[in-house]
């Protein structure tokens, strides 16, 4: 390493899907503040792809500089396509980082190439600070959320809960920071697209009932998944609702949704591919109840005080607000909760809903720590704590 | 008309080909649009002139696939008696639109209804 004293912090920050972007944002804003750090983001599989909306653009439009553009992803979205694109990632990014002179690698959630920056960023004795650890998934992202947490040298759970399993997990306290969700800083700010305009972009009326529908596949429920896919669209197909559909991500099986989702269409159903994190902040904040299985009924519908109807496993064991109703892939259930969900009972309800993930100030924590943490052995060469 | 008519026409491309060929059949049906559907008829969307210009202006290569700029949210009808009725005033009401998609109740396109130019 040449120079190394007056050479500014890089953070090496991984950004492979939509999610993601979320929490990254705000830590991004921060770097920006502090003159003793500088970034460099690797914007990699979906990020890049036309067929996901290239959100890389919208990176770009709010002018954060992204180091290195990697394509990863093959077509065909298998559980064998998406192993095989992961070790594309795996061939780049030590290249990338040497390149970069990274000091610190940050990854969040719970994705694979999350994981392999984890494991090249240990592998190369450069220190892995891991957001939303501890939490738990319930499918190959649980278990790629778990396998991080053993490859990473600081740890940052949204909360204590997560806190706990991670020192469950062997990882010494001192490596431990319950720093709240990064993604609901900007939610708490206000990055929010005013009603109007949602209402506008989406061509919905304000003064009728609105639906969200997210998706996203659970790579081993793949077998099931168009069974599932039907039951879950004929439920949400009975409703004469305005619905917003936002396309998912590219895991295995996102083409069985999206025929699923094209096939049960009705007219009263807008279908979106990739839409600005302002504006999916917006839809949470103007539509009456998100039905599917994304995080983000979890972590972040509980600050809109917005209802969630939970389908099936995804997102299993993790901490909840009072705003989810949890069902199972049954016609009926969905449609007793989203009834509910929309009912004027459960509205009042959601006035006392609290946000167990954060209180917006969870960038400026995670940045301190990246800052100040000394980069020596001690942090490098991790105990088991039994 | 038949589906064995339309796949041979130039108002329905795939969703895999290209936008090139997108705008080859756009050149030769004169409505500025075409539906796009995937093996099974299933109807995916509409790519209009404006979808492309918008892509290539955006940065898109003309080889890129007509499913990635598909405007998946096009009006169209769902067969029954009215079909006709519906679409004329649909072409009254909205004066850019030459083309409607007819689709089953499974969303398969059945039909497509082409604004007559001396209507």
């Amino acid at each position: 390493m040449q120079n190394t004293k007056n050479k500014k912090r890089i953070i090496a920050i991984i950004a492979g899907s939509r999610g993601e972007y979320g929490y990254i944002r705000p830590i991004i804003r921060e770097i920006e503040k502090d003159p003793e750090l500088d970034y460099g983001l690797i914007a990699t599989n979906m990020h890049v792809l036309d067929s996901f909306g290239r959100s890389v653009d919208e990176i770009k439009k709010d002018k954060i500089k992204i180091f290195s553009e990697v394509h990863n992803t093959f077509d065909g979205y298998t559980n064998l396509t998406m192993v095989k694109s992961l070790s594309v990632f795996m061939l780049q990014l030590p290249e990338i980082l040497k390149q970069m002179e990274a000091d610190v690698v940050l990854i969040s959630g719970d994705r694979g190439e999350q994981l392999v920056a984890a494991i090249v960023g240990a592998y190369m004795y450069i220190p892995v600070a891991h957001i939303q650890a501890g939490e738990v998934s319930g499918n190959i992202d649980g278990t790629t959320r778990h396998a991080i947490t053993k490859f990473s040298h600081i740890h940052f759970p949204a909360n204590k809960d997560a806190a706990e399993r991670v020192i469950k997990m062997g990882e010494q306290k001192e490596r431990v920071f319950t720093v709240g969700a990064p993604q609901l800083d900007e939610l708490i700010a206000g990055k929010v697209t005013p009603t109007k305009d949602i209402c506008k972009k989406f061509q919905l009326k304000n003064n009728e009932p609105k639906i969200l529908f997210v998706f996203h596949p659970i790579t081993e429920e793949i077998d099931n998944l168009e069974k599932h896919m039907d039951k879950v669209m004929l439920a949400l197909s009975s409703f004469k609702y305005q619905t917003v559909i936002i396309l998912n991500n590219s895991d295995a099986g996102s083409n069985i949704i999206r025929r699923k989702i094209t096939e049960h269409r009705k007219p009263n159903m807008k279908i979106y591919k990739n839409i600005p994190r302002e504006d999916y902040a917006g839809l949470l904040n103007t539509v009456d109840v998100l039905v599917g299985n994304s995080s983000s009924g979890i972590l972040e519908a509980p600050t809109f005080k917005l209802p969630a109807v939970n389908i099936g496993n995804r997102q299993k064991g993790r901490m909840r607000g009072i705003n989810v109703i949890d069902v199972d892939y049954n016609k009926q259930q969905i449609e007793k909760a989203i009834k509910s969900a929309m009912s004027a009972s459960f509205k009042k309800k959601m006035n006392k809903c609290i946000n167990p993930y954060g209180d917006g100030d969870s960038a400026k924590r995670i940045v301190a720590v990246l800052k100040s943490a000394k980069i020596n052995s001690k942090l490098l060469i991790k105990q088991l704590t039994y | 008309m038949k589906i064995n008519d339309l796949k041979l026409n130039n108002f329905i491309v795939d969703k895999d080909q290209t936008i090139k060929e997108a705008m080859a059949a756009i050149n030769d049906n004169h409505r500025g649009a075409v539906v796009v559907v995937d093996k099974s008829y299933l109807m995916v969307g509409i790519v209009s002139d404006g979808d492309i210009r918008r892509s290539i202006v955006g940065g898109r290569d003309i080889m890129s696939t007509v499913e990635e700029i598909v405007n998946a949210n096009p009006i169209f009808i769902k067969d029954g008696q009215s079909v006709f009725g519906e679409a004329e005033k649909i072409f009254k009401d909205r004066v850019e639109i030459n083309i409607i998609p007819i689709v089953d109740k499974n969303n398969n396109l059945t039909n497509i209804i082409i604004r007559n130019p001396l209507m």
